[in-house]
């Protein structure tokens, strides 16, 4: 064996090592960074943990406060004749 | 009580009870000036501008935004059955001209959609219709006007419009069909499909919209009698049972509303709040 091919040779193998030991790496941080936003996103008070709405009242509230917007009249048995008429209009 | 001053407005006949002569030119007035500015039938009017202009937004007066701000939480508050974009379906149904003016016509009634109250924006007074959305106010000017008017009027004494009534210090009422009530505060209003009617093509229509069908209603009821806080209240409610049609008295029941029904064949139901009001007392 050469000298100069042994050492290429070992050379080349050890890029090889560094390269994926790289990406491994890489690939790691990437998934320890994700994980690590989803753990805060899910744990973290402050952080939100569902998509962001705007400000509103739950429905059934607004249900509620609807129901009762309208409010009654105060009606009594006649005293009089009427002096006026409701009708369709 | 003063006696009732008489006047046309608003396609119908305008009562006056408790008010001297120049605060019923004043209520003249207010009526006069709310009917050009809202009326579907002027050319000259605001609500026809804005309708004309659906696709762009549109500058409209605080009057004309206080207005439909106002129907349009009143459609929200009747779930959208009481809508203000049923303009182009009404029209469609024949009501296009002053009812005085509609006979019967041998032609079907078009087709028109109704979009739905979601459709309308408003900025403050900026306000943007889709292109083919028509507004009708019709509804909520009249009872908002009578509301206002009654607020002119002296104690005891009332405002009424096309039926829509408003009082100061109460006031006897009588009532669709046969009885009277005592309207002590607030407003009273009919809503039915028999009298603002008309035929096309032999079908019976009305102005009452229903906007799922963008149609004239078809209600259990002949009339609906309700009473309110206000007259607008009043107004809307009556409106909103009659189109409910069958579901018409739970809908109020719901709400504490004191309600009258008449079915077409002259038969009368009353909410639990109307009997609790109108019924005398067992003892005192």
């Amino acid at each position: 064996m050469q000298p100069d091919a042994a050492t290429e040779s070992r050379l080349g193998r050890a890029r090889r090592r560094a390269a994926r030991a790289k990406l491994g790496l890489v690939a790691a941080s990437v998934v320890i960074f994700a994980a690590g936003v989803a753990a805060t996103r899910a744990t973290v008070a402050g952080h939100a943990r569902h998509p962001i709405r705007p400000l509103a009242a739950p429905p059934r509230f607004v249900r509620t406060v609807r129901r009762d917007a309208l409010q009654a009249g105060i009606l009594a048995p006649p005293a009089a004749s009427p002096g006026v008429a409701t009708a369709q209009s | 009580m003063n006696e009732t001053a008489r006047f046309e407005s608003m396609g119908c006949t305008v009562e006056v009870a408790g008010a001297d002569g120049g605060r019923v030119d004043q209520i003249r007035r207010l009526f006069e000036a709310r009917d050009r500015r809202f009326s579907r039938f002027r050319a000259d009017s605001e609500l026809t501008w804005v309708n004309g202009r659906a696709g762009h937004p549109t500058q409209v007066s605080q009057e004309f935004a206080r207005m439909l701000g106002l129907a349009l939480e009143m459609a929200a508050l009747t779930d959208g059955l009481v809508d203000p974009t049923v303009g182009a379906a009404v029209r469609a149904a024949g009501y296009d001209r002053d009812f005085a003016l509609i006979g019967d016509d041998p032609r079907p009634a078009a087709a028109a959609a109704v979009p739905g109250w979601r459709v309308v924006r408003m900025w403050g007074e900026i306000v943007h219709l889709p292109a083919g959305c028509e507004l009708d106010l019709n509804g909520v000017v009249k009872s908002r006007t009578v509301d206002d008017a009654a607020d002119l009027v002296a104690t005891p004494g009332f405002v009424a419009a096309g039926g829509d009534i408003a009082v100061r210090g109460g006031a006897d009422v009588a009532l669709p069909g046969e009885g009277a009530v005592r309207l002590l505060e607030g407003g009273v209003a009919t809503s039915g499909s028999g009298r603002r009617r008309w035929r096309r093509a032999g079908a019976w229509h009305h102005h009452l919209i229903d906007p799922a069908t963008a149609a004239s209603a078809v209600s259990t009821w002949e009339q609906v009698t309700v009473a309110g806080a206000t007259c607008v209240d009043a107004d809307v409610a009556a409106k909103a049972a009659f189109l409910a049609g069958a579901r018409g008295p739970a809908w109020l029941e719901d709400r504490a509303l004191p309600g009258r029904f008449v079915a077409s064949d002259g038969a009368v139901l009353e909410t639990s709040r109307w009997r609790a009001m109108v019924e005398a007392p067992a003892c005192i």
